[in-house]
């Protein structure tokens, strides 16, 4: 039981959080910046600031969870029985995904 | 087909003898203020004796008579035929049950998901008194609403989420529940938390509103299911008790 509540909260929490960051994203790219078209040299210029990487290090965290959370809540919906199994393959794609999204990041700042 | 006439197309099974399910089609004469359960009745009466379909109060009280209509599942004896804007009606017995025969479906998983929540209240056995809540209390006044549940299993059979997965306890045992568990009297609130905190109890809900939308008695199954969960997370960290 304690699985479900956490899970049921942290989905809520993590949609909300995604709300924001997802947000000033938009914000950021759509309105902040005064470019008709989107040159990939300005997103290098941006995601060398300290503050734009964070936001979209935890837009990747918060997008990650949600969306691997929300595939779990469907296969248990659909009857999923192996459910050890299965968080431990999600957790390892997660935590590879994320690796794979920071690695990216990163590449910009290095 | 005159307007003073009704195309019932009535689902018919009998698990036992028939391969496959058929529709058969009766002309029912229609007459004024008719209901969906006249024209079975006037089917079983006149036309095809062999019709099985399940029914007692006539006026919405029992809950015997749900059936799949028109597409969408209504108590028979309220539905009256005009409310359809159609003289074709077609009746299927209620989703999510097994079948009987034709329209009677076998509520018995329904009624094995009521029990596991103990549909029945328990009082404090150290109380002498009786306990004192106003009836005009804004917590008395939500479970008012949610009490009046004839267990006729429309929202059981609306239910996608039942549909997807029949270990779903479903809509009206848990707002069943959320009505005892927001009693502040109930001696086994916590025994029914977890009981609905199970990974099939509350959290297969996604809410879809399936249940209010088909409610005969205009409950919404969903918000008790709501608050059910906030109770269950509360529970967790301790906060209820």
């Amino acid at each position: 039981m304690l699985v479900n509540a956490i899970t049921w909260l942290l989905q809520r929490i993590s949609a909300a959080l995604l709300l924001v960051v997802l947000g000033l994203h938009l914000w950021l790219l759509y309105v902040a910046n005064p470019a008709e078209i989107i040159q990939f040299s300005e997103a290098k210029a941006r995601l060398v600031t300290g503050s734009y990487v964070t936001i979209y290090v935890l837009l990747l965290l918060f997008g990650l969870f949600h969306a691997l959370n929300g595939l779990y809540t469907v296969m248990v919906d659909t009857g999923l029985r192996a459910r050890l199994v299965t968080i431990s393959i999600l957790v390892i794609l997660g935590v590879t995904l994320f690796g794979v999204g920071l690695y990216s990041v990163v590449q910009f700042i290095m | 087909m005159s307007s003073r006439e009704i195309n019932a197309k009535i689902f018919r099974y009998d698990p036992e003898v028939d391969a496959e399910p058929r529709f058969d089609e009766f002309k029912v004469p229609l007459i004024d203020n008719m209901a969906v359960l006249d024209v079975v009745m006037h089917v079983q009466n006149y036309i095809d004796k062999t019709l099985a379909f399940r029914c007692s109060c006539r006026i919405g009280m029992c809950g015997s008579c749900a059936m799949y209509i028109n597409g969408k599942p209504r108590l028979a004896c309220r539905t009256q035929v005009k409310s359809l804007g159609t003289n074709n009606i077609t009746i299927m017995p209620l989703p999510n049950l097994p079948i009987i025969r034709d329209l009677a479906t076998d509520m018995e998983p329904f009624f094995e998901k009521w029990k596991k929540i103990k549909p029945y209240y328990v009082g404090k056995s150290e109380l002498t008194e009786p306990a004192v809540i106003r009836p005009d209390s804004g917590e008395r006044e939500f479970i008012d609403q949610m009490l009046d549940c004839i267990t006729c299993g429309c929202c059981y059979g609306a239910c996608s989420m039942v549909a997807t997965n029949e270990d779903y306890i479903g809509p009206a045992a848990l707002n069943r529940a959320y009505t005892l568990i927001a009693d502040k009297r109930d001696a086994i609130r916590i025994e029914r938390i977890n009981v609905v905190g199970r990974s099939y109890g509350v959290w297969r809900c996604h809410d879809q509103f399936n249940c209010a939308e088909v409610c005969p008695k205009k409950l919404v199954p969903t918000k008790s299911i709501q608050q059910l969960k906030k109770r269950c997370v509360l529970q967790k960290f301790g906060i209820f008790k």
